[in-house]
């Protein structure tokens, strides 16, 4: 696949040619399967193949950017024309430019032989028994909707600076969503993902049982109590009440805009010493592990929160440049869009004690299975309803609830994180455990 | 290349349906000064879907010429022939109806067009740079300006052959207020089918970037909204999102079938007998120009207004091709597909409950205790109806007069219990929320609204 390099080396070349004074091309080719269920049934198999092409590139210190689906030479040209028309608009900003190359250190593990192989009959085979999975466990389970994906490609960078970097990535996963119906009863809604570089590495049947256990569980849920006092967060509900909020505050744009919770707390206890959390780009079967960004900068595993202090925050090369800083490697996004930071696989250490010691260990609190809701990144405040929530009395877990809410202010509960649970759960790109909160506030009715 | 796509559909025994869609992207976006992104977008391709064996095959291609074209057929086939050993239910056929023939246009492309990158980049810098600048206390601020133009084809074996053009325009603004370690964050969108003129009708940069500064700093001295179940009234924004999200997409088929809150309540009560809802391919109602505007869906049949709530009793789900065979009603227009290599799915296109009869100030002077919400958050809704969305500006009502700003409100409920509470809605009608996205595995440009309407719900605070 060379090809794709020779595309942006020859897109570089044109955009100096054209006026430019660096250039940037990000290109992809991806193949991809998905199998798709719904209404307890095969909806539509389907195929695809994509090009993609994003130019970034910069005149008079103005950024320009433009992408096209596809590597021929008129639309590469019009790009460049679109992008470079860009630029003379846009505003002129002294931090703006490319990177200079850091060499990469490609890792193993990132794409599976079997992929190129990976055909229709596979996929249909997997989606099936995962349905059949679901239903299996208990007719009143009703699947809305679930994937089976394989995805194979691969991403090239050039640019005017040196940067030079290909890798092949493959990717399965599958997903299934839905509810348990019993009469006029619906219970919460229930998602379950796995998802693994190969198409052997993920389990689309025990996916399905969890999601089933999962719905039929919170079926005959009861309004509950109001009271001030602990939840027990599932991974699901921690990505959304505790990992968004963080995710959000350590990126260095939004510490620089001051719009972080995070500003100035470098080096500062920002959550409980239980609390510890990495970005891995390493990690092993991560939806989002590679070994270079989407400035072609080597990857690395970085560590965010240690024992409650915040360690790191995530820099590309425009915010790095600002401070006088190097990247850390964590410009994303695809080619249709400028570079702009994020996580990789951000993941929680996993804690000391067993959940089921952590629920032993609760008088009066109760489970937040999922949460939906809104959480502002930026001041914390979170409120929303409890879904497929349990009620926790003497240390037991009893029955499920609704119409129970949840709201409180993460920032200011995080010092007070009282338990993180050894049980981990792989959410896309996030690895996170259970986690309990203090003195939040619980409404019902 | 409707020729091109004609031919090729009249040599197809099995059912076909190409879509070539070339969609031309303009993207400009200003942060605290910086511009994040500025980009120019280009993505055009086919998406090719069959039915073989009562089973959907779908592919995608960006080669546009006949052999690519061809080729990617081939492949839908398989993809079809493959899993229908797997489909327990077959689809049987597809609803008749009169496809769409002819050249169908929305917005006003050449309108977009006429307005420089130059002017585009200078509105979004300045706007943000004077949200910024006009408050000690405003810390960030952010503006973006959106156009997405398309052009399509749409050719299927059974008689649609249509070409159609729509341009859709976004506005947003946001500010970012703090105070010591408090910070407050405001945000207004607008989003249109058409040009400049429609889309700074109502509102103008200036008028945005002033609303959000005001609201943003306000916000930091503002108190904690109370909690509990309350008299509100919702402003059109609220009111379009509630329809949209919460009710909306109960009655999307597709989910009627998995076994939503509105499956099988087609004649029954659903809400007050002063809600009429309604979800339209055209604007019906208002300005022209709502962000949701679809002439022709992506099978090719032609939209219309489709009643969903009529004097609070269930008239209608929303349906495709599949559902409404399924259901033996007519299509409703509603198969939407975001891009060239997304297949069509049923989605809502502008969703609204229809004024009633009250004048603005007789809703608010009817309110002894409650509180005035405007102004839509992040949020959720399930298909069991229960949703929970964040209200940006919460305002006290007492004694029929509106009173001091609240923070971090929520509301939430059962959609169809709120809906069950309307006891009085104004007259006044706007579109409001025309610069979101709906998202169901694809995007989808939609739009909603509706006068103020009072009702009860739980609002969430503290």
């Amino acid at each position: 696949m060379d090809e794709l390099l020779t595309i942006c080396e020859r897109a570089v070349d044109r955009a100096l040619g054209a006026g430019a004074d660096e250039a940037e091309a990000f290109a992809v080719r991806e193949k991809s399967i998905n199998v798709e269920v719904q209404k307890n049934d095969l909806q539509i198999a389907k195929s695809m193949m994509s090009d993609g092409l994003g130019i970034r590139l910069f005149k008079d210190r103005s950024l320009g950017f433009a992408f096209v689906n596809a590597f021929d030479e008129k639309g590469v040209g019009e790009s460049i024309e679109r992008a470079l028309g860009i630029a003379s608009a846009a505003p002129r900003d002294d931090h703006n430019g490319l990177p200079e190359p850091t060499g990469v250190d490609y890792q193993d593990g990132l794409f599976d032989e079997d992929a190129e192989s990976y055909g229709i009959d596979r996929a249909v085979e997997q989606a099936l028994a995962m349905l059949r999975a679901a239903r299996d466990y208990d007719p009143r389970v009703t699947v809305d909707v679930g994937e089976l994906a394989g995805q194979h490609g691969w991403k090239a960078i050039v640019s005017s600076k040196g940067v030079r970097a290909m890798e092949a990535l493959s990717v399965f996963y599958c997903y299934i969503l839905g509810m348990a119906k019993e009469g006029e009863t619906v219970s919460s809604f229930d998602y379950q993902f796995d998802g693994s570089v190969s198409p052997a590495g993920f389990d689309p049947t025990a996916v399905a049982r969890k999601f089933a256990e999962n719905v039929v569980g919170s079926l005959g849920a009861v309004q509950g109590e109001s009271f001030k006092g602990p939840i027990l967060l599932a991974p699901k509900a921690a990505a959304d009440v505790v990992g968004y909020p963080i995710e959000y505050s350590i990126r260095a744009s939004t510490v620089q805009k001051e719009t972080s919770k995070f500003c100035g707390k470098l080096g500062h206890a920002v959550a409980s010493d239980l609390l510890s959390v990495t970005d891995d780009a390493t990690l092993k079967d991560g939806f989002s592990s590679s070994s270079f960004d989407r400035e072609g900068l080597a990857r690395q595993i970085l560590p965010i929160v240690d024992g409650g202090v915040l360690r790191n925050f995530l820099y590309d090369s425009y915010t790095a440049r600002k401070e006088g800083l190097e990247s850390t490697g964590h410009a994303g996004g695809g080619a249709g869009a400028v570079p702009s930071i994020s996580t990789t696989n951000l993941v929680f250490s996993p804690g000391e004690t067993p959940l089921e010691e952590i629920v032993a260990g609760i008088d009066r609190g109760i489970l937040v299975t999922r949460f939906s809701g809104n959480v502002d990144p930026v001041s914390g405040d979170f409120s929303g309803s409890v879904k497929g929530g349990r009620m926790i009395r003497g240390g037991k877990l009893e029955e499920p609830l609704c119409g129970t809410m949840i709201a409180g202010n993460i920032f200011g509960l995080l010092p007070g994180i009282s338990a993180v649970s050894k049980e981990r759960e792989r959410l896309f790109s996030d690895v996170l455990p259970y986690v309990k909160l203090e003195d939040v506030a619980v409404t019902s009715g | 290349m409707r020729e091109t796509l004609k031919t090729i559909v009249a040599d197809s025994k099995p059912w076909l349906e190409l879509r070539v869609h070339d969609r031309r992207a303009l993207h400009i976006l200003s942060r605290k000064g910086i511009m994040e992104a500025a980009s120019s977008n280009k993505n055009a391709g086919v998406g090719v879907r069959v039915l073989v064996n009562g089973t959907w095959g779908f592919s995608s291609t960006a080669r546009l010429d006949r052999e690519g074209i061809e080729e990617a057929v081939r492949d839908a086939t398989v993809s079809a022939e493959k899993s229908s050993g797997g489909r327990n239910k077959k689809i049987e056929s597809l609803a008749e109806c009169e496809l769409a023939v002819g050249d169908f246009v929305s917005g006003d492309a050449a309108e977009a067009a006429s307005h420089s990158t130059e002017e585009k980049t200078e509105l979004v810098v300045e706007t943000e740079r004077a949200t910024r600048e006009s408050s000690r206390f405003v810390r960030s601020a952010m503006c973006k300006y959106s156009e997405i133009v398309d052009e399509k084809w749409i050719v299927s074996t059974d008689g649609a052959d249509a070409h159609i053009e729509d341009s859709k325009l976004e506005f947003a603004v946001s500010a970012v207020a703090g105070e010591g370690d408090d910070m407050q964050v405001s945000y207004h969108g607008i989003g249109v089918t058409g040009g400049w003129p429609e889309l700074f009708r109502k509102w103008t940069p200036e008028s945005m970037s002033e609303h959000v500064s005001q609201v943003a700093v306000d916000l930091l001295t503002a108190p904690y909204a109370p909690g509990g179940k309350a008299t509100v009234v919702m402003n059109p924004e609220l009111v379009g999102l509630l329809a949209h999200e919460a009710i909306g997409h109960t009655v999307e088929a597709d989910f009627i079938l998995s076994g939503s809150a509105a499956s099988g309540k087609i004649g029954q009560k659903v809400a007050s007998d002063l809600v009429t809802m309604v979800d339209s391919g055209p604007a019906t109602l208002g300005h022209r120009s709502a962000g949701g505007v679809v002439l022709v869906d992506d099978e090719g049949v032609p939209t219309g207004r489709t009643v969903l709530i009529g004097g609070g009793v269930l008239k209608s789900y929303l349906h495709d091709r599949e559902t409404a065979a399924r259901f033996d009603v007519e299509p409703t227009g509603n198969a939407r597909a975001w891009q060239y290599s997304d297949e069509p799915l049923i989605r809502m296109r502008n969703t609204y409950l229809e004024p009633g009869e009250a004048s603005y100030d007789e809703v608010i002077g009817s309110v002894k205790d409650g509180f005035l919400l405007k102004g839509a958050g992040s949020g959720q809704a399930d298909a069991n109806a229960e949703f929970m969305f964040g209200v940006q500006e919460a305002y006290e009502i007492k004694d029929g007069k509106v009173g001091r700003l609240l923070r971090g409100a929520s509301i939430s409920g059962d959609a169809f219990e709120v809906l069950k509470s309307v006891d009085m809605l104004s007259s006044d009608f706007e579109w409001a929320i025309g610069s979101g996205y709906c998202g169901k595995g694809q995007a989808a440009k939609v739009d909603g609204g509706g006068p103020y309407v009072r009702c009860q719900v739980v609002v969430g605070g503290r």
